[in-house]
């Protein structure tokens, strides 16, 4: 795709990528590395403004946005009138499991995330994102606590001893790489994104493994889900070509052929049609759940910016839990 | 010129190599550690000592005593530590006996095997390990068809049968099996360089085999042991990945898995810093006996 764009443009893109957003935080903070364009998440979006590390967009560089892109997302709550970015792609965070190892329902129960913790068959194959506010998220979310961006101490505590709970009885890995290691059947259930489980069942399946062991579930109502976003760097000495590629990321063709032949992630563009995909083997049914409609985007929650101390509280509840 | 300005002057850009990449990099992992942070949990380091901050030192100290966070990993790690470096002996000292003592003219084969596993990268060697122990995976399979997954389990060594399922034993036959030739090479230099004629003297005074080895080749490989010990305890006291690859459960995670977790995930990069003063610090101590130790038998070979 970057070359594609590159040729198009005639330049080279060239890419530097991160491990977590704090590691992209620094980089970007640092001086001598100049980035023209940034892919980053909606909750970092206020501490990259106020570095002042982003520059104003020019919409009408971009039509693509309002011609293509949801209409939810074309002025964003966190991003009000699309000032700063446009969006990527659109996920939310669930379970997905492989059918043939483990037989479990999420669907069926009242709190879907009992599936997990009710997991014992799947110890020590069973894995949760290494990600602060996705783990402590899901745990708050396995209470009954619907706000996933509390800052209160107590609730945090609470979320803390579920996991913790978990890693008695479940045992699960602490990572990220479920997109490979449950299609390789290496683990039989985990906590991801749902574009790891489509770019797991694009790319990762082992040959002679059918796409519709892969399954996946996520909460409907009020489960978190979020896109990532696309801005242009303050210091950017092509910002006009910067624009350019965001508006190329959101071309209809280009959004599409980049979410089924590369990432498995999604663009929110209002011509996919997400039965299609399925009526048409592109990708298994099973994994119907995984695709994130307008309506279900609209029902979700984000993680969002927490507080200085509300960032304290779950860096050191994670910090416990990860020392085990 | 004088020889010793000659060598000087050849060790110079070593030095100088060393001096920037270890010294200057060192310095800057103190200087977060005794740092502070913006309003934005970015470190911020204090360069000029004068300014140093030990708030995040203390809370790092308070955090590794008994009671503290991370108490049961500072316990976890030296276990993991003591039980490796022990069956790095075990396994080692034979090896490296034979090599150098008995394996004749299989000598050169012996030595080029024990070069060999650093062809391949320490972590191509641990993935390769997370294919094979995978359930579905040849090694498993086989520990399986030999009972000795159940072995194990009932022996309380293995929760379940699956060896990659977060088990504290596969982070230590890893840690083993990756660092064991970093055991036995400098040891195996070490036998090399007894004189034979040493054990013949024992054997003739009536020293049968056993006590030959005990009372003359066991004490005088001491400093190959010793430097062994050191090559293997040093990496594999701050050793995250391999605890990573082959388990990635908290209920298996060392000291660098938390150093790690500090400095890669999140607004505590101090905190990392200064968990890793307190390492260096702990492992300045050993270091410091190893060189005691060793000066003081070449002192008693020289008498």
């Amino acid at each position: 795709m970057l070359k594609a764009f590159g040729k198009q443009e005639g330049v080279e893109v060239k890419v530097t990528t991160f491990d977590n957003l704090d590691e992209a935080f620094s980089k970007l903070s640092n001086a001598g590395l100049e980035f023209d364009v940034i892919f980053t998440t909606p909750d970092q979006l206020s501490k990259l403004v106020g570095r002042k590390l982003l520059q104003p967009i020019n919409l009408d560089l971009i039509p693509n946005l309002e011609e293509h892109v949801w209409a939810s997302l074309q002025s964003p709550f966190y991003d009000v009138g699309s000032r700063y970015t446009v969006p990527y792609v659109v996920y939310t965070t669930g379970l997905g499991w492989r059918n043939d190892k483990i037989s479990i329902d999420p669907g069926s129960l009242d709190n879907g995330w009992d599936a997990l913790w009710n997991a014992n068959s799947a110890r020590g194959k069973a894995q949760i994102l290494d990600d602060k506010r996705e783990a402590l998220g899901m745990a708050l979310l396995k209470e009954g606590i619907p706000n996933i961006n509390t800052g209160s101490q107590a609730l945090i505590d609470s979320a803390l001893k579920q996991l913790q709970l978990l890693d008695k009885t479940v045992k699960p890995k602490v990572q990220i790489s479920a997109y490979e290691t449950l299609p390789a059947g290496r683990i039989q259930l985990a906590q991801m994104w749902s574009g790891d489980i489509l770019s797991g069942a694009i790319s990762y399946l082992p040959k002679g493994t059918p796409a519709d062991v892969l399954s996946y579930w996520y909460q409907t109502d009020g489960g978190p889900a979020f896109n990532d976003c696309i801005a242009v760097a303050a210091a950017s000495k092509k910002p006009v070509l910067a624009h350019r590629f965001l508006n190329y990321l959101n071309d209809p063709k280009i959004a599409y052929e980049n979410f089924v032949g590369y990432v498995g992630y999604q663009p929110p563009q209002k011509s996919l049609d997400a039965a299609k995909l399925f009526d048409e083997g592109i990708l298994p049914k099973s994994l119907s759940n995984a695709v994130v409609t307008e309506e279900a985007y609209a029902a979700s929650n984000g993680y969002l910016t927490l507080t200085a101390e509300g960032e304290q509280i779950w860096e050191k509840a994670w910090a416990k839990f990860r020392a085990g | 010129m004088d020889r010793r300005r000659i060598w000087g002057f050849f060790a110079a850009p070593g030095m100088v190599w060393l001096g920037v990449f270890f010294v200057v990099a060192f310095y800057a992992v103190v200087s977060v550690g005794l740092g502070n942070v913006n309003t934005l949990y970015q470190p911020i380091p204090h360069w000029n000592p004068l300014d140093w901050n030990v708030g995040y030192l203390v809370q790092a100290v308070e955090s590794v005593i008994p009671g503290g966070q991370n108490w049961a990993v500072v316990v976890r790690t030296v276990l993991y530590l003591g039980v490796a470096i022990v069956l790095s002996l075990l396994i080692g000292y034979p090896v490296a006996y034979y090599a150098s003592r008995h394996a004749g003219r299989w000598r050169g084969l012996v030595v080029i095997l024990l070069i060999l596993p650093f062809w391949i990268s320490y972590i191509m060697r641990m993935f390769a390990w997370t294919n094979l122990l995978a359930p579905d995976g040849y090694g498993s399979k086989l520990l399986s068809a030999l009972s000795i997954d159940t072995l194990f389990s009932s022996l309380g060594l293995l929760d379940g049968t699956d060896w990659l399922g977060g088990q504290g034993i596969t982070v230590i036959l890893a840690l083993v099996y990756g660092y064991v030739p970093f055991f036995i090479l400098p040891l195996f230099a070490s036998l090399d360089r007894i004189d034979q004629r040493v054990i013949e003297a024992a054997r003739d005074l009536g020293a049968p085999p056993p006590s030959s080895f005990w009372r003359v080749i066991l004490p005088m490989s001491k400093p190959g042991i010793l430097a062994g010990l050191v090559l293997v305890a040093l990496p594999m006291a701050g050793d995250y990945y391999t605890q990573t690859l082959m388990s990635g459960s908290p209920s298996t995670s060392m000291f660098g898995n938390v150093i790690n977790d500090y400095i890669q995930g999140g607004p505590d990069k101090s905190l990392g810093a200064s968990m890793t003063i307190i390492l260096s610090a702990v492992l300045l101590v050993f270091m410091l006996y190893y060189l005691r130790t060793l000066r003081r038998e070449q002192g008693e070979v020289a008498a």
